[in-house]
């Protein structure tokens, strides 16, 4: 055993060196025998050749695998504890259709027993988003500390999540042209609250299909600050999506995307996002029908921006490498896999110019793998978030302790 | 085959007709023709021609009986396994050989826990068949009549390596219906697709399924806990008040012989009625005093219920808490029947040393947890904590997708027990996946490892099964290459016959 696995990792009041160590950086590069300066919890420097500033603390990394701590993108974390228990559970507006107003910040529970759970297998980040509507509500990112600083600002939104599929159209008239009906009704009567505020709130405005907080949480979707994430698997309903964001101008990612490679080139050439989860590609619906294990593969071949995600494991964020692990045996590039679950979800919410890959100036969100981070036999043994080392204990490691002493 | 516990036959009618012929004493008594007696066990499906014979050569073999050969070779002659071992031998003409250029081999690999077909993909009103939930307590039903065998699931499932599953009936209900066992050799029905000499299962279940099914959609019993453990409790003593009438009936067809017997011996042969008392003997003539006892009213569900007494139907119980699953074994004690497996026992750690003792299998899986009240202490070392305890641990599915990574999930449980230092090896591993599932089903000596006489059901693997860019290569069963990855050929389901698209 090295210095470094006996000692804890204090990369906050001085600065600190993670030396000799494979970094994969994240945007699909990787240095062999490199050197990672933290200090102040950023990361200061990168490289091969990287002066140690005096006084640091130094680890010896030979052997292991640095990387940006994973990004979950899509995920109910910390807003379920217990999908079956209903006093648990803060993921949706109790079947409304459209609800774009509902912010699962407000629902989110930083000591959920989850988060050190993900965060045990290598999981810094991720945005947690409502569910079950046309327009769910919007989703905020958060880091996986536990720390009550780590409950996200409700106001400051990274993404308004729906979905426009079989599950959407059951809330519409069961039909999709319902969904379509609601969503772009929806959107007309943002626009109209916008430029007739004043109007709504002295009750001299038309009918709306929404009320004012709804149609106000809308704004930052209509002028592209943060994008619309729709759920989408079939194909029409992936060109419907697209359509969606050329005529109103919108910031869109495609959720779940199991027919997304049939028009891989026009995502492409709209550089819209597909977030997928490799393990489910397979046709569990009417809606995924061509779905494909070499999807992923396709879709990155293709340029379209790919994010990988555990997606309907809600909670169960700790399979994240494992879903990146499963592309590439199904053919995507191991490097764009990696970055999959650190910059290209990163970027999706407009965080890549803080965190999602190991560069100067970053927030030193890193984890040390004893191996490749995509093999199932690797462990996370440390996990660092603004340069500071977190616990890797959970619930169930002491559950474990407690039943072996027994 | 082991069976769990041999007990006394009690009646021709429940005995089990495991080699599709009904017992008889003796040739004498034997009917002609006995119409009248239902068939308990179904006939297994005819026999397949043998594939030809196939040598997988230059191969790490790994048997999950303790050996690894490297190099080695398998060899698959009529179906089954030749000769396995390090190098080679020869192919016996008309042979294919297949050089694995040092790739691993294993066993085909064996879900425990599967609902392929009777929850088939795409998920349809139309297609759900896997629950009976109109009764707690339905015992009737079998899985294998609500199998569709064009689900796509089971394609995929092979293309994970996986070459036999057991479908069971879902967890709505204490007693949901017989499971069975499929061979995954894609074919036009449940029958044929059965894998030949399993025995069947019973699917029971405790916990919150059950009680939220009937207490809290339907507002019937059971609505608590207590409720589960009456229902199945009281399905059980009906089932031996059952077996008691039809062996009053056997005490009461003896009597009838016997004095038919002396009466034949005294003389007065010509007035007893002929045949051996069974009811098609005396087919439409009114009751006579010397008439021959009456059988009693077939049940269906009990009979199943009795075949479990007799250790012939294997118990499958989904049960999550531990101290559920000691209540089960209780249960199962008084009324007489033993549990093979326990299953998703997220809690099984927790009773480890009694599940041991009591040589009961747990199939779980590697890390879902959570998801309700009773899988909130889910651990990812459950498998590892078993196995270290004795306990035949088995990671299964339970899902048509999951199904299709199972020996990711051995992996990762192997290594989350290395994480808190329970040595797992992955010839431990391997068991999880084939030879401990092997056993729950009732079918250990015919597959589950790598050895001169069992079936061929065996994998290549692009690498490790323990990483996670392996993927399965071939997978033969019964020497019958049925999945080639990268091989052009239409999918396997009629469902997903596709026409031909104009291009765009």
């Amino acid at each position: 055993m090295t210095a470094l696995v006996a000692t804890a990792l204090v990369c906050l009041g001085t600065p600190c060196a993670i030396e000799n160590v494979k970094v994969e950086v994240g945007d699909g590069t990787m240095l062999e025998r490199a050197t990672v300066v933290v200090s102040a919890g950023r990361i200061v420097a990168v490289g091969p050749a990287v002066a140690v500033p005096p006084g640091a603390t130094r680890f010896d990394g030979t052997g292991k695998v640095l990387t940006p701590g994973l990004v979950e993108a899509r995920t109910q974390l910390g807003i379920v504890e217990i999908q079956a228990e209903k006093a648990t559970v803060d993921a949706s507006l109790g079947g409304a259709d459209l609800a774009p107003g509902f912010r699962a910040a407000d629902g989110f529970n930083p000591l959920s027993v989850h988060i050190p759970i993900g965060r045990e297998e290598g999981v810094t980040s991720a945005v947690t988003g409502p569910v079950g509507g046309i327009l769910s509500g919007t989703g905020s990112w958060f880091d996986l500390t536990g720390k009550l600083s780590s409950i996200p600002d409700p106001a400051r939104p990274v993404a308004m999540f729906g979905a426009v599929g079989n599950g959407a159209s059951q809330l519409a008239g069961r039909a999709r042209g319902g969904l379509w009906l609601k969503l772009r009704e929806a959107i007309a009567d943002a626009r109209y609250w916008r430029s007739n505020r004043a109007a709504v709130d002295q009750n001299r405005a038309r009918v709306l299909s929404l009320p004012p907080l709804h149609l106000e949480a809308l704004q930052p979707v209509l002028d592209g600050k943060i994008p619309l994430v729709l759920e989408a698997n079939r194909t029409s309903d992936i060109l419907a999506a697209l359509e969606l964001a050329r005529a109103e101008r919108l910031e869109i990612a495609i959720l779940g995307g199991a027919e997304a490679w049939r028009v891989a080139d026009r995502l492409a050439s709209a550089r819209v996002p597909v977030i997928v989860t490799p393990s489910e590609q397979a046709p569990s619906s009417f809606e995924s029908l061509a779905a494909r294990d070499d999807g992923p593969a396709l879709l990155d071949r293709a340029g379209v921006p790919l994010v990988i995600s555990t997606a309907s494991w809600d909670q169960n964020v700790r399979r994240l490498r494992q879903e990146a692990g499963l592309a590439v045996a199904h053919g995507l590039a191991r490097n764009r896999a990696l970055r999959a679950i650190t910059l290209a979800p990163a970027d999706l919410y407009g965080k890549g110019g803080e965190v999602g890959t190991i560069a100067p100036g970053k927030r030193a969100n890193v984890v040390l793998w004893s191996g490749d981070p995509l093999e199932l036999s690797t462990v996370a043994e440390r996990v660092l978030v603004d340069g500071e080392e977190l616990p890797l204990d959970t619930r169930q490691r002491r559950l474990v302790e407690r039943y072996r002493a027994r | 085959m082991s069976s769990p516990r041999a007990l006394a036959a009690f009646s021709s009618l429940l005995l089990c007709a495991c080699a599709g012929a009904p017992p008889s004493p003796t040739a004498k008594e034997k009917p002609a023709l006995p119409a009248w007696e239902p068939s308990v066990e179904p006939a297994d499906p005819a026999a397949r021609p043998p594939a030809p014979p196939v040598l997988v050569r230059n191969a790490t073999v790994r048997t999950a009986a303790g050996k690894t050969f490297a190099p080695g070779h398998v060899l698959v002659v009529d179906g089954r396994i030749a000769s396995v071992g390090p190098g080679e031998v020869p192919v016996p003409s008309g042979g294919r050989v297949i050089d694995a250029a040092g790739r691993v081999v294993t066993p085909g690999l064996i879900d425990s826990h599967s609902h392929i077909g009777v929850y088939p993909m795409p998920s349809t009103d139309g297609n759900l068949d896997g629950n009976e939930i109109t009764n707690p307590v339905t015992a009737e039903v079998w899985a294998e009549h609500g199998f569709w065998p064009q689900d796509p699931a089971i394609e995929r499932a092979l293309a994970g390596g996986v070459t036999t599953i057991q479908v069971l009936p879902g967890s709505t209900n204490l007693v949901g219906g017989r499971s069975f066992v499929a061979h995954l050799r894609p074919a036009a029905s449940a029958r044929a697709m059965r894998f030949p000499g399993a025995p069947q299962g019973l699917k029971m279940a405790c916990g919150e399924n059950p009680k939220k099914a009937y207490g809290g959609e339907k507002k019937s019993a059971p609505m608590t806990r207590m409720g589960n453990v009456a229902g199945a409790r009281a399905a059980f003593e009906k089932a031996r008040a059952y077996r008691r009438t039809w062996q009053k009936y056997d005490r009461d067809l003896a009597l009838w012989r016997e004095r038919r017997e002396e009466k034949a011996k005294n003389g007065a042969g010509a007035t007893a009625p002929p045949g051996d008392g069974k009811p098609g003997d005396r087919p439409d003539k009114p009751d006579k005093p010397d008439d021959p006892p009456d059988p009693p009213a077939r049940d269906l569900g009990l009979e199943t219920l009795v075949q479990v007494l007799e250790g012939k139907i294997l118990v499958q119980n989904h049960c999550y808490r531990a101290d559920e699953m000691a209540l089960m074994l209780d249960l199962a004690r008084e009324q007489g029947f033993r549990i093979r497996s326990f299953h998703h026992a997220l809690e099984a750690y927790k009773l480890r040393r009694r599940l041991a003792e009591e040589e009961v299998a747990v199939s779980t899986w590697s890390d879902w947890w959570g998801f309700k009240m009773e899988a909130f202490d889910g651990v990812p070392q459950n498998a590892a904590m078993l196995a270290e305890a004795g306990v035949r641990a088995i990671i299964h599915s339970d899902s048509d997708l999951e199904i299709r990574h199972l020996n990711q999930e051995a992996a990762k449980a192997m290594t989350a027990g290395r994480k808190v230092g329970i040595p797992i090896d992955e010839e431990q591993a391997l068991r999880w996946v084939t030879a401990n599932p092997a056993w729950a089903l009732g079918i250990d000596g015919q597959v589950g490892t790598l050895e001169r006489g069992k079936r061929g059901d065996l994998v290549i693997w692009s690498a490790s099964p323990f990483s996670v860019y392996a993927l399965a290569d071939v997978v033969l069963v019964d020497g019958e290459p049925v999945w080639e990855r990268g091989a052009a050929r239409p999918r396997m389901s009629d469902f997903e016959l596709a026409p031909a698209e104009a291009s765009r």
